[in-house]
């Protein structure tokens, strides 16, 4: 059902041209049906995007650190991810300082409230 | 009993300077030194800033220079007193400096910083373009050499140190004299439509052994729209780049090549070698865990594997069986782990 309709030119033109991109062509030859367009994430970390994701490359997470813990320390001093951990730069500077290993010592991070 | 005691040196003498050392940095404050001829912890010396990040030795093997507090500070390391000699103060009044990318030249009396300044005023914050600074290692003075784009995330210097290379979305090559870009490699930016961006990750240094530093690279195929990886690999001596493609993507940090550069190991949550004549992956073993960084004994056999946890791993290069792991007493995270230079 059409919601919608040209009251302009221009309009009818936008119209056309969607219609003519929607429609099926009269030769399709062996043409297979286009894929759906996905957004691109790159594996692992990237300095081209700012700040970095949460997926991998599949929309999952197997492509990333494993497991997370490991990877806590660079995501705010090297990789960009300083949105999902505390400020080290004005607030927090030292909300690692007493754990060695986040793996090991997870507990004696800091708690930091905003 | 003298005899015994010079004997007993000599010994020692000869045992130190057979040795491999290695340095890597470690969370919270700390510089891990690793012999990779005992597979054993030869040292640890405290730094004055926290989480050191690059380090780059000088070329005698006597000091390290290593970028602390958020790669804020640059600390010169005596390895011979295990302390910190002294911080270089570069930052200028009014500056936050954030620095990604560090190299010295030959003689060792000059570092190339690549910086991004954020001038801290009253009222905000103004982040003036990234750029190349030389800094004099005796005085502390530094000098810009060049602005360079966004991204630049390593420094590299060709042998007769005519040009600096800059790893960030492309390649930048820069002439010291001319303090300008004079050349690019293009790595994001390709200028064929038909080539897809190669996205490149050059925060892990490792290239002492072999002279390539080596970074896979992940690209999506314009055309047929397949995902592909691959090694970046630069020549450092000359500035020449092969662009190796692998195939099918696996996520990968990084990568080293062996010292003889047929072959390549890359890791990230599965270890990877690779044969760089025949352009193929040989032999994939998983991890349980994810690591970031490698590198590679003199003679190639033995492969050394840490970050993002408290361990170095020693494999052996022809099979990539695990033979040690070494426990440290911090997080290595997102550091270079790199080889001294023989004594």
């Amino acid at each position: 059902m059409r919601h919608m309709r040209p009251l302009n030119k221009k309009a009818a033109r936008i119209d056309n041209y969607v219609v003519s991109r929607t429609t099926d062509e009269d030769v399709v030859a062996l043409q297979s049906p286009p894929a759906p367009q996905r957004p691109h994430v790159p594996m692992a970390c990237s300095l081209m995007f700012t700040p970095g994701w949460e997926v991998d490359a599949a929309g999952g997470t197997a492509g990333l650190c494993q497991p997370v813990e490991r990877d806590i320390y660079d995501c705010f001093v090297s990789c960009y991810w300083p949105a999902q951990v505390p400020d080290h730069l004005n607030n927090a500077p030292d909300w690692t300082s007493k754990c060695a290993s986040a793996t090991k010592d997870w507990r004696n991070l800091d708690l930091v409230f905003p | 009993m003298k005899a015994l005691l010079i004997f007993a040196f000599t010994v020692a003498l000869s045992f130190a300077q057979e040795s491999e050392l290695y340095v890597l940095g470690v969370h919270p404050h700390g510089i891990v030194i690793f012999d990779g001829t005992r597979h054993e912890i030869a040292g640890q010396i405290q730094t004055r800033g926290r989480a050191p990040k690059e380090l780059v030795p000088s070329p005698d093997g006597k000091f390290v220079y290593t970028t602390t507090d958020g790669r804020a500070k640059l600390e010169v390391v005596n390895l011979e007193t295990r302390s910190i000699d002294r911080v270089l103060e570069i930052t200028p009044p009014g500056y936050r400096l954030t620095i990604y990318g560090l190299v010295l030249n030959g003689k060792g009396d000059r570092l190339y910083v690549h910086v991004k300044p954020v001038r801290e005023l009253i009222d905000r914050y103004v982040v003036d373009p990234p750029q190349i600074w030389s800094v004099d290692v005796a005085t502390g003075k530094t000098q810009k050499v060049a602005e360079v784009p966004q991204g630049v995330a390593a420094l590299a210097l060709t042998k007769d140190e005519r040009k600096l290379i800059a790893w960030g979305r492309d390649l930048y090559y820069i002439d010291v004299a001319q303090n300008r870009i004079t050349d690019t490699f293009p790595l994001m930016n390709q200028p064929s439509p038909t080539a897809g961006a190669l996205n490149t990750l050059a925060l892990f240094i490792q290239f002492e052994r072999s002279g390539i530093f080596s970074i896979p690279y992940y690209t999506r195929d314009p055309i047929t729209a397949k995902d592909l990886m691959g090694l970046v690999n630069l020549d450092v001596a000359n500035g020449k780049v092969d662009v190796v493609e692998l195939g099918s993507p696996i996520p990968l940090y990084s990568a080293v090549v062996s010292p003889d550069r047929k072959h390549a190991y890359a890791v990230m949550n599965q270890l990877l070698a690779i044969d760089l004549e025949k352009k193929r992956i040989t032999q994939i073993t998983d991890l349980e865990r994810t690591r970031y960084v490698a590198n590679i004994s003199r003679d190639g056999k033995r492969l050394f594997v840490s970050g993002a946890a408290p361990f170095i791993h020693v494999y052996d290069t022809a099979t990539l069986q695990l033979i040690k792991t070494i426990e440290l007493p911090g997080d290595p995270s997102v550091t270079s782990f790199r080889a001294l230079p023989a004594r």
